[in-house]
């Protein structure tokens, strides 16, 4: 009896875990599965017979693979966007929106963890991420503007060593930066030696030079260099027969990249989004504005996009291969919504809608080399996207996303349309370690030494001169100092820890607060949801106190639907200075 | 010979479970208030708004619920015994005096392990809590094996006061451990600066094992944590020794 107590007590013990609840499987369709009655498109042309796929790529026919019947939809897959730049949560977003394969032309992510993403054929929740790592550019050239540290390249003894670090990180390409003349508007260029140094360097470890161009004269540069394909639509002027004739010698694909270059200079419309397509209504008021937006590039001409789509048409008509990539999220693009803006673009520049489909799937795949993606052939990952409508005869209806699937598992497909709840308080009574009272906010000291500038900011909390008594106010003492691009040094109101939450403050008609401080102008800056770029808002100080007063009417470029915060600062007109805000209150 | 030794292990274990048991003044307040602060902060006062509340709180009011079985039984049964010259009768009969100590860990593991499996079903069946099969079977064992730390404070304790003081320095240490080391409220929720003040309790590096396990911890290593408690066990073990020689 005593011997079989132990056995008894773990026997019990076994069955009660045994008994205590499992969570229940989400995703039930990983294995073998049949789409019968769809049209697909299969990177290069278009199939009617069954789709088969198990073990999360396209596989052969198989008896015992679950149905699912697919009449009237339309297959293809899932896309690839040949030019972004990977920040936050591009890889879960973009399948949000069809793009499953991504090339990252410059961010300072962690490579090896996209590496092993790609390899992983179970997860379904990150776009694949082919990365060129840091891009190759000069001293003072363009990618050193971001506040990523870039190791720049300024003389061709440095190439060998700088490619050999990109590769050691993990990079799948080499970009590189190059104008054809030292300076061009804010930014010096490496020259050609160093390029041609740089191209040998990619190639001699086996890695395709992708270079960033805008000028007619640095492309064809380029390209005699021996780049592998340009990264931009030459957008100067009109290209001539040397150019195509050199582009058709040496094989070199482009990226034209049309949706960025829309939104240079001119802001541009939303013509190309469809409102009566599913993508539309998924996308917030404030992503559709992000679409409009615009940004200026100095040394560029006004027509430049009109340019770009007719050198884009004649290299169609030439047959040298054109991807499709929206170099997303630059201002005007958003990351997988901007590669569907970029389709609309190529199919205008006189590329058929199969030969703009292509350009986003197999054919950018084959440039590339991506392998296993852009096709829907036995073995190819099973990345795709259901349609409701025929991109073949106009390809909007790519907008007309249904369902999307990652590695043989569909995505689950959100919608970004959703309201922000209203801010719980209308004024920001602060303690004396500047946390405001009944909320999560919180004012904490901000400034360009987070881009590693070199600006300070400090703030107390006293009792100010324009506020009621007892009433505390925030006092910076800053200093603006050069090292990054856009000083600031000021105070920021964080909704949240981590900008996680977004507030409705357009139910108000205007924010109105207290300054007084050394004279000068300040700004206050918004951050709000689906805005990179915080929006700034200028305003005036003086030594006595001034009552301010920001009408959300005059500034509807801010998104005040869902606001995740507000900063006061001084920027670059500012050296050492004080300020002091008080009675900030949202009014009715 | 052998397995005369071993018998003595575990008559002294039985017997000390059964004395335990027959205490009701010990087995119910170990029992129901564990559970009961569970299901009123736990269950009742969860609104729906953290879907992971009544996973999270089951994992800090388990540990809660195996720590005073151990620190009583230890800091207060051996305090009194040692006082009434138990312990010194024990010490003087031939039975390995390891065993009465055993014993005690193995009662207070047992009590852990039925306040461990009240708190799961509760969990279960009300706070809608699911765990794979592996992710039951680990907090559970880790909870149990996680009462150890506490045998040894609780042993030190027991050696160090009079039986009279026993039992009001163990709820001193006890409570206020317990809140401060987050297995009342989470974490989060007290002020930052208690959320480093916490790393010098073992109770928080237990929680915060459990609740890795269902991956709700502070995100600390685990193995950070492991560490912290065996360093904290065997510091009080050497004091317990220590205190053992002069008792």
């Amino acid at each position: 009896m005593n011997k079989l107590l132990p056995l008894f007590f773990i026997a019990a013990l076994v069955s009660f875990i045994l008994l205590l609840p499992t969570p229940t499987e989400e995703q039930p369709t990983s294995t073998s599965l049949r789409i019968k009655n769809a049209s697909w498109f299969d990177g290069t042309k278009w199939q009617q017979s069954d789709l088969y796929i198990n073990e999360g790529v396209i596989a052969h026919p198989d008896s015992a693979a679950e149905t699912i019947d697919l009449t009237g939809k339309f297959i293809i897959p899932g896309l690839i966007d040949a030019h972004t730049h990977i920040w936050g949560d591009a890889p879960q977003q973009s399948l949000q929106f069809g793009v499953t394969s991504m090339v990252d032309l410059f961010s300072d992510s962690d490579v090896k963890v996209f590496n092993q993403r790609i390899k992983d054929i179970q997860q379904a929740q990150y776009a694949d991420i082919f990365s060129a790592g840091i891009l190759a550019t000069s001293q003072g050239g363009h990618g050193t503007q971001f506040g990523v540290t870039v190791n720049t390249v300024n003389a061709p003894t440095e190439a060998a060593k700088f490619v050999v670090e990109q590769v050691d990180r993990g990079a799948q390409f080499i970009k590189i930066v190059y104008h054809h003349e030292a300076n061009y508007g804010p930014f010096t260029s490496i020259d050609r030696a160093t390029l041609q140094a740089l191209i040998k360097a990619a190639h001699a470890q086996n890695k395709l030079a992708l270079v960033h161009v805008s000028h007619l004269e640095a492309a064809k540069h380029a390209i005699a260099e021996g780049a592998d394909g340009l990264v931009h639509m030459i957008s100067d002027q009109d290209i001539d027969e040397e150019f195509i004739a050199l582009a058709k010698q040496k094989k070199i694909f482009i990226i034209p990249t049309l949706a960025v270059i829309a939104a240079m200079n001119q802001g541009h419309q939303l013509t190309w989004l469809e409102p009566q397509l599913r993508l539309y209504n998924r996308l917030s008021e404030a992503q559709r504005q992000q679409l409009t937006q615009t940004f200026n590039v100095p040394f560029a001409k006004q027509n430049l996009l009109a340019i770009a789509m007719r050198n884009t048409q004649r290299l169609h008509q030439a047959n040298v291969p054109l991807l499709a990539g929206s170099d997303a999220p630059n201002p005007g693009t958003l990351i997988g919504v901007s590669l569907h803006h970029e389709l609309a673009l190529l199919q205008q520049s006189g590329l058929s809608a199969t030969a703009t489909l292509q350009a986003a799937t197999y054919g950018a795949a084959l440039e590339l080399s991506l392998p296993q993606r852009g096709r829907l052939h036995v073995g190819d990952r099973a990345d795709l996207i259901v349609l409701g409508k025929d991109p073949a005869t106009n390809i909007h209806h790519t907008q007309s996303i249904e369902q999307v699937m990652k590695n043989g598992r569909w995505i689950k497909l959100q919608s970004f349309n959703t309201k922000a709840p209203s801010i719980p308080i209308t004024e920001f009574p602060i303690d004396a370690a500047g946390k405001v009272a009944a909320s999560d906010f919180q004012f904490i000291a901000t400034s360009d030494q987070m881009m590693s500038g070199n600006s300070s900011a400090a703030l107390t909390f006293i009792q100010g001169k324009c506020a009621q008594p007892e009433i505390l106010g925030v006092q910076i003492s800053g200093d603006i100092k050069p090292g990054f691009a856009f000083p600031w040094s000021g105070a920021m109101l964080n909704f949240s820890r981590n900008f996680s939450a977004s507030y409705d403050l357009s139910d108000f008609t205007s924010l109105s607060f207290n300054t007084a401080g050394n004279v000068g102008r300040y700004r206050l800056l918004i951050f709000s949801e689906h805005q990179q770029q915080p929006k700034m808002i200028t305003f005036t100080v003086n030594e006595q106190c001034s009552k301010q007063t920001i009408e959300f009417a005059a500034h509807p470029n801010v998104n005040w639907e869902a606001v995740q915060g507000l900063a006061w600062v001084a920027g670059q007109e500012q050296s050492q200075f004080r300020l002091l805000i008080d009675t900030i209150k949202l009014n009715p | 010979m052998k397995s005369a030794t071993l018998r003595i292990y575990y008559l002294e274990a039985k017997f000390e479970f059964l004395k335990a048991i027959r205490v009701p003044a010990f087995t119910l307040p170990s029992l129901i208030f564990p559970a009961m602060f569970y299901i009123f902060f736990g269950l009742m006062f969860n609104s729906g708004s953290h879907p992971q509340h009544a996973a999270y709180l089951m994992a800090t009011y388990a540990v809660f619920g195996i720590i005073g079985p151990a620190l009583f039984s230890f800091g207060v049964g051996v305090a009194i015994e040692k006082d009434q010259g138990w312990l010194q009768l024990k010490q003087a009969s031939p039975m390995p005096i390891s065993a009465y100590f055993f014993a005690r860990a193995v009662s207070a593991a047992l009590f852990g392990l039925v306040i461990v499996m009240l708190l799961f079903t509760l969990g279960a069946l009300f706070g809608d809590v699911r765990f794979t099969h592996a992710e039951w079977l680990l907090s559970l064992l880790a909870l149990i094996l996680g009462s150890l730390p506490f045998a040894a404070l609780g042993l030190l304790l027991g050696l160090s006061v009079k039986g009279q003081a026993a039992a009001a320095v163990v709820n001193l240490i006890y409570l206020p451990m317990a809140f401060l080391s987050g297995l009342w409220l989470p974490i989060q929720m007290l002020p930052d600066f208690f959320q480093y003040f916490a790393w010098i309790f073992p109770a928080f590096h237990l929680a915060q094992i459990v609740l890795a396990i269902q991956e709700q911890s502070l995100g600390y290593p685990i193995v950070v944590h492991l560490l912290s408690l065996v360093a904290m066990t065997l510091l009080f073990v050497a004091l317990a020794m220590r205190a053992y020689r002069r008792a």
